[in-house]
């Protein structure tokens, strides 16, 4: 319909794919940088045309189009945000506590998480270890056993994008699986971690 | 006062919020909280006093239950006050307003109300920095451009951001952008029809 709709198409099957991934990965991935930047460009193109065409009554159906497909793009967006968001808060001391972590998050959530653990830490200090007794063991926060990791063992769905052919999962020395393409399997998240990273299941 | 076992207390405390379903934010137990820190407290004066006397396995053996009461107990307040405040934010999220809800005032102590505020703070600051407001669509990607609704709380004159001027009176149906509309649905002024 529109010569300006057609380019939008790969970028945003990328952002449908970095959005399930937050969504059914336990772990956090690098922030979209480009994606992002590109995917907001393209909104606010679609936006200035939308503004444009408003003026001329005949065009009301297709500004009405145009109007609906940046909104459902935008939902995409902010659903990729906010998942990343509430992962950010729920392994907060998890990610303050390994520095590799850190990377992952962009220049703005990085200063979120920044406050939102300051907030949460002086909230347990002054709630709990605050009024417990002098030792490093009690007022400690950072016990191993009380952060809350990632659960790399969930179990997930997956499909195989890319022929795989051998592959043998780490538990077992033995048990080895032919993947081949289109196979969708049910099994723990670290089995299937390394083949996400190289991209060939989803 | 020593319980028959210690963290008896704890895990009182634990079962009530567990047993509040997670929308809801019940009364911040002082009383339980002070009786598990007074346990905390004779447990380390316990621990204090049995400390030379290590060598005899008797005593050794107390001495470990002891020190495991006190980190259980401390372990047991911090799962309380981290419950407590993923319902706070949750919160935030749902009512996607700076304000505590009236009914809940009285149930946050004062820690967590600084807390709130914080959070309120960094949230908003964050959406400004990248722009969206991240609490709208919660639960679904838009369907229609325009909802039906209904008034259900006189509200007077409303002007969309087209311009239009909509006169909502009570009880009248109204046909508007989702957008304009969603505010409104919040704050119970409108109702969302079908």
């Amino acid at each position: 319909m529109d010569t300006t709709t057609q380019p939008t198409i790969d970028p945003i099957s990328y952002l449908k794919q970095a959005w399930l991934r937050e969504k059914f990965a336990p772990e956090l991935f690098p922030f979209q940088q480009n994606l992002i930047f590109n995917i907001r460009n393209l909104i606010a193109k679609q936006e200035t045309i939308i503004s444009a065409k408003n003026l001329d009554f005949e065009k009301k159906f297709e500004v009405n189009l145009l109007q609906m497909e940046v909104d459902r793009i935008n939902y995409l967006l902010r659903e990729y945000f906010r998942i990343r968001l509430f992962k950010i808060q729920k392994y907060i001391f998890y990610i303050m506590k390994e520095q590799n972590q850190l990377n992952l998050l962009s220049q703005d959530e990085l200063q979120f998480a920044r406050k939102y653990f300051e907030s949460v830490y002086q909230h347990f200090k002054e709630t709990v270890t605050d009024q417990l007794p002098n030792t490093q063991k009690a007022k400690s926060l950072f016990e191993p056993d009380m952060i809350i990791e990632p659960n790399l063992d969930r179990f997930v769905f997956c499909k195989i994008t890319e022929q795989v052919g051998e592959f043998q999962f780490d538990e077992n020395e033995n048990s080895s699986f032919y993947l081949n393409k289109n196979d969708i399997l049910m099994l723990r998240y670290r089995a299937i971690r390394t083949l996400l990273i190289e991209n060939k299941v989803e | 006062m020593q319980q028959n076992c210690p963290c008896e207390t704890a895990i009182a405390l634990l079962k009530d919020i567990k047993r509040t379903p997670t929308s809801d934010l019940p009364q911040y137990d002082s009383e339980k909280i002070r009786l598990i820190f007074d346990e905390i407290i004779g447990l380390f004066d316990e621990v204090e006093q049995s400390k030379d006397e290590r060598a005899n396995p008797y005593k050794a053996c107390g001495l470990l239950l002891n020190h495991q009461a006190i980190l259980r107990n401390k372990r047991a307040l911090l799962i309380y006050m981290n419950e407590r405040i993923n319902r706070l934010q949750r919160i935030r999220w749902e009512t996607r307003s700076g304000v505590i809800p009236e009914q809940i005032r009285s149930n946050v102590s004062l820690v967590e109300e600084n807390f709130f505020k914080c959070y309120d703070q960094n949230l908003s600051e964050y959406m400004s920095r990248i722009g969206l407001d991240l609490t709208a669509d919660l639960e679904q990607p838009p369907k229609n451009l325009f909802v039906e609704v209904r008034v259900i709380k006189e509200y007077g004159e409303f002007v969309t951001e087209s311009g239009n001027v909509v006169l909502l009176r009570l009880n009248t149906r109204h046909f508007l952008p989702r957008v304009e509309v969603e505010p409104l649905i919040k704050q119970g002024y409108l109702q969302h029809i079908g």
